[in-house]
């Protein structure tokens, strides 16, 4: 590698560059002779070896036997020893919170946000590894079949749960379980759709959780022609039988069976996901074809003594053995035992948490650090302030390890305290998202994202951490080698501190960060939150909707051939019978019936469609439209003209279920839009998706007004509706309009949708407007985000400004009343203090308006958003990002102009 | 002069050095170590050993002659301050014999 005289490796070069300067050319001269000589006949490993042992013993070696003066050493070890970090530099520390809030509250506010964020990956992870709130919980496992071709989790059959509890001898017990929904009926006639499980009675041994009252289901409950039976949750012995200690034995109608009530759970009972009725699981592999049949959950306690590998490899014996008995249903199935986190998630087995997570933890943990970055800035502009108090301390004999760690500790409080306030407010948080995701229904309520102490320590941890990143630069450049310079200079003259590239970087990045995503979102923010009621042709209030949903049953051998068909009539006719119900009520003025594409919802369906014989719409770039499914009878039940063509007609309706049917109508805004205001009836359209083929031709027969289409945006609103038949949109929802107060009909629509079908349920009856409200919900959460972290973003650069101005004030004190004295103008003093933060706010400004710029055109091309406002919004939040810049700038440099010539002379 | 005892590696570094006839360089003293004590010493800590050695008056130095296999950097010698080592190893010899007393008997068991 080296011969003599001939280029140093590298690692020596590194290691020296760990010494003081003025030892390091000797040093590396002794590392070369030792290399070129001694190691000459050595193997070229065990010479590598070597050399890249040196960075590391040099380091040691500077660090052990660093040139001290021998008073020096022995004041700093009386003190070392004797204090290390004490009680005062926790009070000095909480003294410094006091003594500068702005600082306090910009760095507060920083890691208190900063540290619970980036902590969110290894909470989530500790979530999905909690064990369930049930005696030994984490030894209960689920079993699954995971699909190796689509890498998904494939249903069990009630088949594989049949050969698994035969078969599996590593649990103590199996169980299964598939939630639903029901309509379950009051003594006054009220129906209601309540979620619930079908469960195995197995499954209560399992979760070994005592009923309040009565017993729980039993395995002589599963037997077909049982007594139907049922237990009910605490929630429901309250709210519909108000607590009656009489109820075992009382019978209750879900669907259109009475059921007695044998148990009642007790309160948080929730089991598996968030249910509330428990009835017998019913499922006997005979009555099904294999592979047919409902999906079952599955689930166990491991038997004593037996590990979870045990279990793991038991179960893919027996799933291997399935595999190969029946390949048409289970060749490319891998059975496996899961944790219960695992099988709600499913996630695979083999990734997810292991691969994932590390790498969002990663990623997060580099956000902090930019936060961290930010801090030291701040933390470096209050150290520079502080120099000759520090170079006094070193006089006096404090080490440089002591003055290090004083600082140290005062971050840390500072870090501490902002980590306990964010870990509150993280709390409160966790707590709302939990409410959010189990009112859901998709998330197991036994999940806790509670912050447990788990994630307390973590936080503590990487408080710690943020500490000692945010007060290492400002610690070292304040206690290195211009100390001495700076106790000549104590009296406040200056410091030998200087701000580096990196922080100048980091400022001109973050006003260009602030900048970019506070028009992000104030573009979207104003999309979410505008009111838009007017414009859509439609006055939501006026409107109450409903879903109608009919419970599918798992069809036996003896019913498979004609079940489904048999279902989609009776879904028709029950849909249509209850139509025209509605619509024989007092009061009700319109009922119509559509997909969950009601007038006025934020469609989910927004596609790119094509203009037959369009050149410019052609390709996989053709604009975005929305798409509803609508009853042939939609615009005429709501009273909607035709403007131009004809409305939909029962001929447009194929006979076969789902065939293709190619009339379509538009809306005004796709005439206008799309078609450029050409003649819309007889061109033909369809949908282009990616890489797919696109979809068959659509024809337009007839043009709407303006229906709602895109409440977000109604001005870029265009859409297109398809007819439906009866029975063919399932859940189907009403839009009825029904007097002044619509909502006020909600509890007849049931009692009537319950006397057309008792097993039909009304899903989430409220007003229009307010549906759309829970709709967009979510887009409100992220606009409220954006916001939030773009406020934060833009308080986090004017704070590193406000913090650069006043060290060149501090650095600059005796240069400004110098100048002052001989009679500077007050602006070139300005120009003094402003230059570097006036050009750092500059291109971080400019910067930020080019990288908005881009981010809202592509934001404009999805029909939500309003780009006619982007130029204004992108301007605005420029030259509010200047004025919050400026304002930041002004106080230091008030401070400068007023400095009088004495003062500073006199310092001098 | 302050503290007058020794680091294990310091007296070790001093006693190598007055191995060496009393003045040496970081190359020699590392390799007298090894030799000596079977401790894998990096040239550049024998060297920061000596300077601190040198700070607190226990050894002096001079910068020495040059050549090609340093790739022409100069050697630092160190010698050793016989009137300030000698009390303190003597110090350091006495200690360890005291507390050593009475105790050679029990190396010999198996």
């Amino acid at each position: 590698m080296s011969t003599p005289g001939s280029s140093v490796p590298f690692p020596l070069r590194l290691a020296v560059r760990l010494l003081p300067k003025e030892v390091r050319e000797e040093v590396l001269g002794d590392l070369l002779e030792h290399w070129n000589l001694r190691l000459r006949d050595q193997h070229w490993l065990a010479r590598i070896a070597w050399a890249w042992r040196q960075p590391v013993s040099t380091l040691v070696a500077r660090l052990q036997f660093s040139r001290r003066s021998e008073e020096q050493q022995g004041i700093a070890e009386r003190r070392d020893r004797g204090i290390g970090v004490s009680l005062l530099d926790i009070k000095l520390g909480v003294r410094m919170l006091r003594k500068q809030p702005m600082l306090t509250g910009v760095a507060m506010l920083a890691l208190g946000v900063g540290i619970p964020v980036s902590l969110t990956p290894l909470h989530l992870m500790n979530v999905l590894m909690t064990p369930l709130p049930f005696e030994d919980g984490e030894r209960i496992i689920g079993i699954r079949n995971w699909d190796l071709e689509a890498y998904n989790p494939a249903p069990s059959s009630v088949h594989d749960f049949a050969v698994w509890r035969e078969e599996l001898t590593t649990f103590q017990a199996l169980a299964a379980s598939r939630t639903t929904q029901w309509n379950v009926h009051s003594e006054d006639g009220r129906a209601e759709p309540v979620r619930g499980a079908e469960i195995t009675g197995s499954a209560f041994d399992i979760l070994r959780v005592p009923p309040l009252l009565g017993r729980r289901l039993a395995a002589s409950d599963e037997v077909n022609g049982a007594p139907d039976v049922v237990v009910i949750g605490a929630a429901i012995w309250e709210s519909r039988f108000g607590r009656d200690p009489e109820i075992v034995g009382k019978t209750i109608r879900i669907g259109s069976v009475p059921h007695t009530v044998v148990g009642v759970m007790p309160e948080g009972f929730l089991f598996p996901v968030n249910d509330h009725l428990w009835l017998p699981l019913r499922a006997n592999p005979t009555q099904y074809q294999r592979g047919e049949g409902p999906n079952l959950q599955v689930f166990g306690r491991l038997a004593d003594g037996v590990s979870m590998g045990q279990a793991r490899a038991e179960v893919e014996t027996v799933g291997r053995r399935i595999a190969a008995e029946y390949p048409e249903t289970n060749a490319q199935l891998r059975a496996e035992a899961v944790t219960m986190q695992r099988l709600a998630s499913r996630e695979s087995a083999d990734a997810a948490i292991d691969s994932d997570i590390p790498f969002q933890q990663f990623v997060a943990i580099l956000l902090l650090m930019i936060v961290c970055g930010n801090v030291s800035i701040m933390i470096l502009a209050r150290t520079a302030t502080r120099s000759g108090e520090i170079a006094v301390r070193t006089a006096l004999g404090a080490s440089r390890v002591r003055v290090v760690s004083q600082l140290f500790v005062e971050a840390l409080v500072l870090a501490l305290f902002a980590t306990g306030l964010g870990l509150l407010v993280a709390n409160w948080v966790a707590h709302q998202f939990q409410m959010f995701i189990t009112g859901q229904g998709q998330v197991p309520y036994w999940l806790d994202f509670g912050i447990g102490p788990q994630s307390v320590l973590l936080a503590l941890g990487l408080s710690v951490f943020c500490a000692g990143v945010a007060s290492l630069i400002p610690a070292l450049k304040a206690t290195g080698r211009g100390i001495h310079s700076n106790l000549q200079r104590s009296a406040g003259r200056g410091s030998a501190i200087r701000f580096g590239p990196g922080s100048t970087a980091l400022i001109v990045a973050e006003v260009a960060l602030s900048v970019a995503a506070l028009s992000a979102g104030a573009a979207w923010t104003r999309t979410v939150f505008e009111d838009t009621s007017g414009e859509m042709g439609i006055e939501l209030e006026h409107y109450l909707s409903a879903q109608l949903r009919i419970p599918l049953a798992d069809p036996t051998l003896d019913q498979a051939a004609t079940y489904l068909d048999d279902f989609w009539t009776q879904v028709g006719t029950t849909q249509m019978e209850l139509k025209r119900r509605i619509e024989s009520e007092p009061g009700v003025l319109t009922v119509a019936m559509a997909s969950r594409d009601l007038p006025g919802v934020e469609h989910q369906r927004s596609r790119r469609v094509e203009v037959e014989g369009d050149i410019a719409s052609g390709g996989s770039q053709g604009p975005f439209v929305g798409e509803a499914r609508v009853d042939v009878d939609f615009f005429r039940d709501l009273g909607r003209p035709i403007l131009e063509g004809r409305d939909f007609a029962s001929g447009d309706i194929p006979e076969e279920r789902g065939a293709h049917r190619d009339a379509v109508i538009v809306n005004t805004t796709f005439v206008e839009l799309v078609l450029g205001g050409r003649r819309a009836v007889g061109r033909r359209i369809r949908y282009l998706s990616g890489n797919r083929n696109p979809s068959p031709w659509y024809e337009i027969v007839g043009v709407v007004g303006p229906l709602g289409m895109n409440p977000m945006n109604p001005a870029r609103d265009q859409g297109v509706y398809h007819p439906r038949g009866p029975g063919e949109i399932h859940p189907v929802s009403y839009v009825i309009e029904a007097g002044d107060d619509p909502a006020a009909f909600t509890p007849r629509l049931r009692a009537i949708a319950a006397e057309v079908d008792p097993t039909a349920m009304i899903e989430r009856p409220m007003l229009l407007s307010d549906l759309n409200d829970s709709d967009t919900s979510v887009y409100t959460y992220l606009a409220l985000v954006l916001v939030v972290l773009s406020a934060i973003a833009i308080i986090l650069s004017a704070a590193g400004l406000y913090a650069l101005m006043s060290f060149t004030v501090t650095q600059r004190t005796r240069e400004i009343g110098v100048r002052t004295a001989l009679g500077a103008h007050p602006k070139s003093i300005v120009y003094t203090i402003a230059r570097r933060a006036t050009l750092q706010l500059g291109l971080g400004v400019v910067l930020g308006a080019v990288f908005a710029a881009y981010t809202l055109a592509v934001m404009a091309q999805f029909p939500e958003m309003r780009p006619q406002n982007m130029p204004l919004v992108v301007a605005a939040v420029a030259a509010g990002t200047v004025l919050v810049g400026m304002l930041a700038c002004l106080v230091p440099t008030l401070r400068g102009l007023r400095i009088q010539p004495t003062e500073a002379l006199r310092e001098g | 002069m302050g503290r007058s005892r020794f680091g294990e590696l310091e007296e070790q570094v001093i006693l190598a050095l007055v191995q060496l006839e009393g003045e040496s360089y970081a190359v020699p003293v590392a390799r007298e170590l090894a030799r000596l004590t079977a401790r894998d010493v990096s040239p550049a800590t024998a060297y920061m050993v000596m300077r601190r050695l040198e700070s607190r008056g226990f050894l002096t130095s001079r910068v020495g002659t040059s050549d090609p296999d340093r790739g022409g950097r100069p050697r630092r010698f160190y010698r050793v301050v016989t009137d300030a080592v000698i009390p303190a190893l003597s110090a350091s010899r006495q200690a360890m014999l005291a507390l050593w007393e009475g105790l050679e008997p029990m190396l010999d068991k198996p």
